[in-house]
């Protein structure tokens, strides 16, 4: 059976008051329809990058499992009517990577090695604009003469 | 010859990181040198370095990416959007 990678967001308020029954709201879903967890853990609780069902934060909770194909739309289905649940993500996990032994997010590149160099901080667009403007200019004057 | 004399000029509009001279892992782009195999959706930090400040993904040109790992990285911001872990478009 093919490994899925699934990633919850869960009602943060819920999750303060009641972490087992919440948890339990996922984990119900996927064994309900034949899928073997692999590895679960509640990964991170946040401030979201936009508002999800007018909830401002959110706790991601992360499951890899292991399911028949076709179970995967009915847990889509039943994670839908969930209440609890803000938002859900199940991928396939690609065979050629080994499935993860913890949850746990590692940065893939180091920080030194992801800076951008000065031109390719938010100046880029205002220097690019400049570039554009300048270019129009210059043709215009060239048409003239 | 009069093409290399000119400061780097050849290699100026591939822009990016690819750290000419630096002797550090040229012409790789950084996922190729950090040996990713899968570039994980999850690392919203990575991907947001390689964004915009409005949220916009950074081109192959301004990051660098190879072509399968820019495209790998496309799929994973669409990923990290969906799941609020990265804005669609930041104010």
């Amino acid at each position: 059976m093919p490994i899925y990678e699934g990633m919850f967001l869960l009602d943060s308020a819920r999750v303060a008051k009641d972490w087992e029954g919440t948890e339990a709201l996922v984990t119900n879903v996927l064994t309900r329809y034949g899928a073997t967890i692999k590895i679960k853990d509640r990964w991170d609780e946040r401030k979201l990058a936009y508002a999800v069902k007018k909830q401002r934060r959110g706790t991601y909770y992360i499951a890899y499992f292991d399911a028949p194909p076709a179970s995967v739309a009915e847990i889509r289905r039943d994670l839908q009517l969930t209440e609890g649940v803000l938002r859900f993500l199940i991928l396939s996990w690609p065979t050629e990577v080994p499935v993860p032994e913890k949850i746990e997010i590692k940065r893939m590149v180091p920080d030194d090695d992801l800076k951008m160099g000065g031109r390719d901080d938010e100046m880029g667009d205002r220097r690019r604009d400049d570039d554009s403007d300048g270019g129009s200019s210059n043709s215009d004057s060239g048409a003239r003469e | 010859m009069g093409y290399d004399d000119r400061g780097g000029g050849k290699f100026k509009r591939y822009g990016g990181d690819r750290n000419i001279g630096t002797g550090l892992g040229k012409g790789k782009c950084r996922f190729c040198r950090a040996k990713i195999a899968y570039v994980d959706w999850k690392d919203s930090h990575t991907l947001s370095r390689l964004s915009t400040g409005q949220g916009k993904m950074f081109s192959r040109k301004r990051s660098g990416n190879c072509a399968r790992h820019q495209r790998q990285f496309n799929i994973a911001v669409k990923h990290a959007r969906f799941m609020a872990l990265l804005p669609y478009v930041a104010h």
